[in-house]
This record gives C-alpha cells, structure tokens and sequence, in this order.
C-alpha cells in the first residue's frame, strides 16, 4: 500500500498527524517538564516547561545517601529491592503462565470449560477486597513485610490474565507441528519443550516485558505490606518523597521520579527495535 | 498417576499460587465479613451484621453512584472512545509515525504510578506553575483548581489516559491483521477514506471491542490506585469510588470487618458482570480448535 | 518394511462417525494409495495408523501385532504432513537429524544418516538453510527426509503433491517413485487426486463415507469398478451414467430416448432393467459413420492430444465422447453417434453395486474404423 499515495491522501494524513499531536501534546509537555524540572532551579518557568535556572543539586541522591531528605535510606538500597521485586516476578509469571497456557491449548480433560470460565471470573476479584485477607494470610505465613510475601500475591493475581495471553500463544501454533514431534519420536511432554516453546517466543517475551513493568511499578501492595523503610521499592519511596510537607518542591520529586523512571524508558527504546524485528522477519515457515 | 497425566505436573505451580493467594484470601475474607473486626484484630462472630451495614450507611449509597458514574464514562470515553481513535488514526498515517504515537500512549501504562500522578500535579497545579493555567492565561483566563474544582473530569482523563493505550494495543493488532487485499478491493470499489474506516476497518475490531469492554469494565470496578494518589476520593468523598472506600475502611479506619463486607458487595457485582458479558459474548464458543491429538502422554 | 493391515477400522468424533468400518492390506513394500474426496475419512486413517487417533472400534496390525496402545513413537511410522509442518526453529540439517536426535543416536552417526538422505533427496546444498528460506518443493523433500532418515517401516504421506504446480508435481512423482523403490519402505499415501494415486501407487484403495469401496491396480478400478460411485469416480472424464432403462423395438433406452441397439440374445436382451444404471466410458461413445443414433454437438474441449465432445443424444441424453482432436467437429452440428453393447457396465440402481462388466480397449476408437 506504500506507493499509492494520491493527492487527497497525502493531505489527509498530515491533518491526521497534527490531530494527533495536538491530542498527545498534554502527555508530550508532561514527560519533556518531567526531565526538565528535575534539573530546574526555582519555579520559574518559561514556556509551561522550561526552567529559567539549571542545576544538578536535586540529584544529590545518587551520590549522598540522605540526598533525598528526612530519613530515607539510601535510593539505591530502594533500587535494588525494586529490582528484585520486578525479576522474581516475572521469572515467575513466566513459568507459571507458559505451562498452565500450554495445558488449557493443547489439552481436553474433564473441567476445561468451566476452569476456562473460571480464570476469566477470577479477574472479577478485585486485589483491594483480598487486601484486609492478605494481610492476615501473609502474617501467619511469616511473609508479611517480605519482599517474597509481595512477589507471590502479584503473581497470583496476575496469573489468570497471563495464562490467557499465553494460551492465545499457543492456540496459534499448528496441531501438525505437534503431532510431526510426536511421530518423530517425542511424548507430548518432549514435543512441548523441543517443538512448541521455541515457537512461542515472542509470547514469552511479551508476557515477559509486561511481568517485569508490571513488578517495577508495584506501589500498593508495599505500601500496604512493608513497613520495614530499608525495604521500600521506588515507589513508596517517591511516595513518601510526595507526601512529605507542605512545600512542593518539584525539583526532588522529579529527579527521583526520573531515575524511577530510567528502567522503563530503556525497556521502550530496546523493545521498539524487538517489536519491529518482529514484523518485519515475517512469520513464514 | 502424574506420568500417564503430564499435564497436572505443568497446572500445578498456577494451580498451588491461586488457591494459596487468590483463593484462599477470598475465603478468609467471606469469613471476615460475618465478623466486626477491626484494630484489635479480635474475630467476633457477628452474624450478618456488618454484611447490612452498608444499607445503613448514607456514604454507601453515593459511593455507588460514583462507581458506576466511574466506570462508564471512564470506559466508553477513554478506554474505547480513545483506544478506537487511537488505532484507527495511527494506522491511517505512515506505520513509523504511527508506531511512534503508540509508543507515546503506552508511556502512561508503564510509567510508575507515583510518577504519573506527579506529572498531573504539575499539569493541574493551581498556582502559575502549572501548564494548565499557563494555557489558560495565555488565552486571558484566570487559575483553576481543577483537583478541587473539577474533581471527576481529572480522575477520569488521568485513568483514561492509562486505560485507552490497552485499547489501542489491541485494537491496532487486529486493525493491522486486516488482509491489505480487503483494503484494496474497498479502494477499487470507490470507497471513501471514511467509508472505508467504517465498513471494513471498525467490524474488524468489532470483537476485539467486546473484549475490551468485558475486561475493563472488571478493571475499572476494582482499579482505585490513582484515585487514590490524586484526590484520594475527595474532595470531601465526590470521586469515593467503592474500592477506595474499601481501602480507606480497612487501612485508615481499620475496619476489617465492615471493609471485608463491601468487599463481598463488590465482588458480586463483579462477578455478575463478568457472568453477563460471559454469556452475551459467548466467549466460551471461542475455546479453542478441536483437539487434534489423542496421545496422552 | 513392514505389512499393514486394517481390520474393520471405526471413529467416531463425538456424534459424527467417520470410519465406517475400514479393512485393507498393505503388503511390505508396497505403496498403496487411499482415494477418495474430502471428507471421505482417509486422513483419519493415515492418523490412526501413526497412533495420533485411537479407533473407536476395529484393529491396526503392523506385521501381525497389534498397535493399540502404541504411542505413535514408539511405532517407528515417517509422517509427511501436507503442510510438511517443518520446525520453523530448526535448520534443514537440525529438521532432518531431529528423529535420530530424538532416538539418542551418536551425533557422528546423526551426520552421516542426514546426509545420506540429504543426498537422496538432493537438498545437501540447503542444510543449513532455515524452512522459511526454502520454497515450497524443497520444503515438501525436507519433510520427507525427515520421515525417513529414521528408516520407518512404514511411510505415510497426506496429499503428498497437492501444493505443487503441475511441473513440480511431475517430477516429485518421479522422485517419489525412484526413492520408494531404493529405500523399500512400505508407504500408504493419501490423496484426492486419481492421478496421484494411479502414478505412484501400486494399489489403490477408493473410500468413500468412512468406508472402503474398491480396492486393487488402477486397472482393475478403471475396467471392473465395484460400484457406481467407483466407476464414476475413476476416469477423466467421467463414465457417462443413463437412467430410466427399457429395451423397445430392439434398442436400449434411456426415459424413452434411443441410445444404441440391443443385440437378441445378448447380455441387454434378456435382462430386466427397471432396477438398472447404465455405465460407458467416454472412448466407447463413438462419434461419426452412419449408426447409431441422431445426436447434436453441445460442446468442445480441446485437451491437446484429444478432445471432449459433449453431446446430446436423441433428441435428450447427455453424453461425453472422447475423440482424436484432428476431428472436424462444431457446436451445433448433427452426426451420428454409436455404443457398442459389448463395452457398456450395470449398476444396481438402488445400492450402486455393479451388474455387469463390458469388455474393454483403452484406445480411444478411430471413427474411420467403424463396424
């Protein structure tokens, strides 16, 4: 469809594009302030965004351990429980969906329907009214304030919507694939690991990307579990950051919010070159 | 048993996590709710007393009304309204520019609540500082509140802002999985650009919209977190939303017990949501191919 | 190398039965070919004898032993899938060892077997090739290599050359053919194609609703075809059928309209044909000369060597001749048309069952020649 540009089109779609920056301008102008404001001195601003003074004195944090005021523990202690939080998750959640997908694909045993619906219902049970009952199952599991009580609770929950990504995945792959591992001497278990995974990887590598923003981004369930500041995720962290006095001082909380915020952004860009891979290597064969 | 049934070995790590964290929490709190616990942490059976409370309470009825308010205009809007937008435009335009927009509108999603909600403070801040009123002065207007003043518009737009680009993702997949050659035969037939987004490329992501509309609907019932960073259900409970009323029950007043009986009204609402959209859907009828292989192991 | 026998073979998916009762013996060695159009239930045999399906009724024998219960695995069976189903994953080289692999065998020995097959099925310049590189006849070899670097005793094959174009398709007939008798597998192939099944097998077994209606040589099928759905099944183009028969004044005919004359004392004479259907085959509808009946030409198709005349009979029959292409013919024009009684077959009306079997030349008859 590339070449077939006719006149009318061409106008068309440069009215389009200005309709849709106009419509993203809001979220443009806030990311662009984000970064900037975290080296901005002052409350000036020139043009709803720009600074009128530099510095870097907001970025203290990442070489001074009380850089980000009161008595936080150093970011990078929050950083590294961020991180731990963010992989076991997904490492997880990519275990638990890949296999229960494959099963609810691939296999008909008594229940499947109603197990399906089931998973499907299971969303209806919002995290907020299981809160007060987590509380009192992770304490007496000896999980509460653990950074492990969190990563199982989100898996769990995340579980029903990620094997159901993952069954998709599956259901996309040809029956003939399977039974040809079959009569070239796999058992359903074999032609499960040598033949359908590795058709499946980009499937594992979405629920991947999303398991991982997903744990990064965890906010309530620490803020409601951990107590214990030295075991705070960035989350909380900024959070506390936000909720402290009444001084707004935008410059911390968005140089803190931006180095938060780094992980994502690198995941865009890497993701970006992997999604076109993607498209563009074709799914023949 | 387990070698002549593979498959029990691979459900059983899900299997053992949803019923430990999942399940097992709903039982405990279906028990919590016959009770009035609260920060003693001592159980007293107490009947179906807190289970009636919530008719008794003026809050509970407006509560309500916010919650439904929330969900549909939130979902119809933003989450449909903008993710349909969305989809069709970028797809319309060149694929790189296109792509570069949905790269844009995924951004909120995964960016940290704490994080989003800071920039919508700067956005909405009420003094000179924030972009809204730097607009708003340039074109001659005066400083808005819009957190106070304009409390639902704000909870809307910043969880529809998140809520849409879920939309969009997957309404863009099943827009791009259109054969080229439909798209040509509409041209060829003399259609329109308009004609031809509204007879071939809308029915195309026709179910993908019932999906969508199933699964958010669920997602906004329960979703409060922002609300709850924003405007943490006020000013004076106008945007308490039933989950955050929940929340503020059981952490902030520590009322376990009251807070596990609106819990219960929730999930039945939820679940005969999920129920009707089950039904009307027929989303059972869209399992899976027919099994083709009788080996079991 | 093995003999396979079907016995009495039935499936059932749910409501739906799908072999009816299926019995047939494939010698060691042979290959035999599964007939029939879609839906006829001949892939679900193929799967049934790789051990994907489990019959619902009846037995599966390689060499006597019975294979219910085997995991396809363990039946040492090559399957090559229409599809051909390679591992988009793997290259050509890692497609083909993956059986051996599979089997433990010494990667050393892996090497050498795939090549060796590599050889056979002249793909040794594409080994390191992934399947989405290859087009689709190299794709076709890569599945059959793989089926048999294993050396199954059995080698099963669904449309094997439905996907090629007719040059290709040719010469993987040849390939087929060549590489059968080399490795002497005994192997089933399953098609819908006659030309397929009558080029590269040694027996064909024509189905039809789950159940076998002939089996035999392409000969047998085209001169002596068990049933009505067979004879017209077999034979491009197909027999000619008439109904509604009587003889009248000494000819036979079809709902009152003269076909040819019935000899006294032949086969047609003494028969009651009320219950009757009338098979000829096209090159035994004769065109031309001074017999016969009064018959219009409907239609010409040119098909190279010879051409297909349709032609309206008496006033009302419809019937296909077949005739040299040098012939003059027009649409529209009278000649006269005549059948030989000795070529003509009968079918029982009702069961389709077959009555009775003309004599037969293949040879497409040289009107110049006429009795």
């Amino acid at each position: 469809m590339k070449g077939e540009q006719l006149k009318g089109e061409r106008g068309a779609r440069a009215t389009i594009i200005v309709g849709l920056l106009l419509l993203s301008l809001p979220l443009i102008a806030s990311y662009a302030w984000l970064l900037l404001a975290s080296f901005g001195d002052g409350h000036e601003l020139t043009w709803g965004i720009f600074p009128t003074d530099y510095t870097i004195k907001h970025w203290r944090f990442l070489w001074d351990p009380h850089g980000a005021g009161g008595d936080l523990p150093s970011i990078w202690r929050a950083t590294g429980n961020t991180l731990f939080v963010a992989l076991s998750i997904t490492l997880l959640d990519v275990f638990i969906a890949t296999n229960a997908g494959y099963v609810f694909s691939r296999w008909h045993f008594r229940g499947r329907g109603p197990l399906l619906a089931f998973t499907m219902v299971l969303h209806a049970f919002p995290s907020v009214t299981l809160l007060v009952a987590l509380f009192i199952v992770l304490l007496h599991m000896g999980l509460l304030g653990s950074l492990w009580g969190i990563v199982l609770v989100k898996v769990a929950l995340q579980a029903p919507f990620s094997i159901f990504v993952m069954k998709g995945f599956f259901d996309g792959v040809p029956w003939e694939s399977e039974m040809t591992a079959l009569t070239d001497g796999c058992t359903r278990l074999g032609a499960y690991r040598r033949v359908i995974l590795p058709q499946i990887l980009p499937g594992i590598a979405a629920i991947s990307i999303f398991s991982f923003l997903e744990g990064w981004k965890e906010f309530l369930f620490v803020f409601a579990f951990v107590f214990d500041k030295d075991k705070w995720t960035l989350s909380v962290y900024l959070q506390s950051i936000l909720s402290r006095g009444s001084v707004v001082d935008y410059g911390i909380m968005a140089a803190v919010a931006v180095f938060y915020m780094l992980p994502v952004i690198l995941f865009f860009v890497f993701t970006q070159k992997y999604l076109m891979k993607v498209q563009l290597g074709g799914v023949k064969g | 048993m387990l070698r002549r049934r593979p498959w029990m070995i691979l459900l059983a790590p899900a299997a053992v996590l949803i019923l430990l964290f999942y399940l097992l929490p709903a039982v405990v709190n279906l028990v919590l709710a016959f009770s009035d616990m609260d920060y003693t942490f001592d159980f007293r059976f107490v009947g179906g007393e807190s289970l009636v409370r919530p008719l008794a309470d003026p809050m509970f009825g407006r509560v309500l009304r916010n919650t439904a308010v929330y969900v549909v205009t939130t979902l119809t809007l933003m989450n449909v309204g903008v993710g349909v937008l969305l989809a069709v435009l970028t797809t319309e335009i060149p694929d790189r520019v296109g792509g570069a927009f949905r790269m844009l509108w995924l951004l909120p999603r995964a960016t940290p609540s704490v994080v989003y909600v800071l920039m919508w403070f700067f956005l909405l801040d009420p003094t000179d500082y924030g972009l809204v009123n730097k607009v708003a002065g340039a074109l001659g207007g005066e400083n808005y509140d819009l957190l106070s003043q304009r409390p639902w518009l704000v909870v809307v737009l910043l969880n529809g802002c998140v809520g849409a680009s879920m939309g969009m993702v997957i309404f863009t997949a099943a827009i791009k999985s259109i054969p080229p050659q439909l798209m040509m035969a509409a041209r060829v037939d003399g259609a329109s650009a308009w004609q031809r987004i509204r007879h071939v490329t809308l029915p195309s992501i026709a179910w993908p919209i019932m999906f969508v509309t199933t699964y958010q609907t669920l997602s906004l019932l329960t979703s409060y977190e922002y609300i709850l960073l924003a405007t943490d259900g006020g000013p004076f409970y106008q945007t308490e939303v039933l989950p955050l009323y929940i929340f503020h029950n059981a952490i902030n007043d520590f009322e376990f017990g009251y807070g596990a009986a609106l819990s219960i009204g929730l999930m039945a609402i939820g679940t005969v949501l999920a129920l009707v959209y089950w039904r009307v859907f027929r989303f059972g009828g869209r399992g899976s191919a027919a099994q083709r292989i009788e080996v079991d192991a | 190398m093995a003999t396979i026998e079907l016995e009495g073979l039935e499936k059932r998916f749910g409501e739906v039965e799908v072999l009816k009762g299926v019995s047939l013996t494939v010698g060691d060695g042979e290959i035999a070919a599964l007939l029939g159009p879609s839906g006829c239930g001949k892939s679900t045999t193929l799967f049934i004898l790789a051990g994907l399906y489990q019959p619902s009724g009846g037995v599966v024998r390689f060499d006597g032993a019975s294979m219910s219960g085997v995991h396809p695995k363990d039946r040492n069976v090559g399957l090559v899938f229409q599809s051909y189903a390679l591992y988009p994953h793997m290259t050509v080289r890692e497609n083909i060892g993956f059986p051996l692999l599979l089997q433990k065998v010494a990667k050393a020995e892996i090497a050498r077997r795939v090549a060796e097959v590599a050889e056979l099925a002249g793909l040794s310049e594409l080994l390191d090739r992934k399947p989405s590189q290859l087009s689709g006849g190299q794709q076709q070899r890569v599945a059959a290599a793989r089926a048999i670097v294993k050396r199954p005793r059995l080698l099963l094959m669904d449309e094997p050359l439905s996907n090629l174009d007719l040059e290709l398709r040719a010469r993987m007939r040849r390939e087929i053919k060549r590489v059968q008798r080399e490795t002497k597998i005994t192997t089933i192939i399953v098609t819908h194609d006659q030309e397929e099944a009558m080029s590269l097998a040694d027996r064909i077994y024509v189905m039809q609703g789950g159940q076998v209606q002939q089996g035999g040589d392409h000969r047998a099928l085209y001169e002596r075809p068990a049933n009505r759905f067979v004879a017209g099944f077999i034979g491009m183009p197909t027999m000619n059928f008439a109904d509604e028969l009587a003889v009248v004044d000494g000819w036979l005919t079809s709902g009152g309209r003269r076909l040819f004359e019935v000899a006294p004392g032949g086969e047609l004479a003494g028969r009651d044909l009320a219950d009757a259907v009338l098979g000829v085959r096209p090159e035994h509808v004769a065109v031309g000369g001074e017999g016969g009946v009064a018959a219009q030409v409907v239609d010409l198709i040119p098909e190279g060597r010879e051409m297909v005349v349709g032609l309206a009979l008496d006033g009302g029959i419809e019937m296909r001749s077949i005739v040299p292409s040098t012939l003059e013919l027009a649409i529209g024009q009278a000649v006269r048309v005549s059948i030989d009684e000795a070529y003509i077959h009968l079918f029982d009306r009702s069961s389709g069952a077959a009555l009775h079997h003309g004599g037969h030349s293949r040879a497409v008859p040289d009107p110049a020649r006429r009795p």
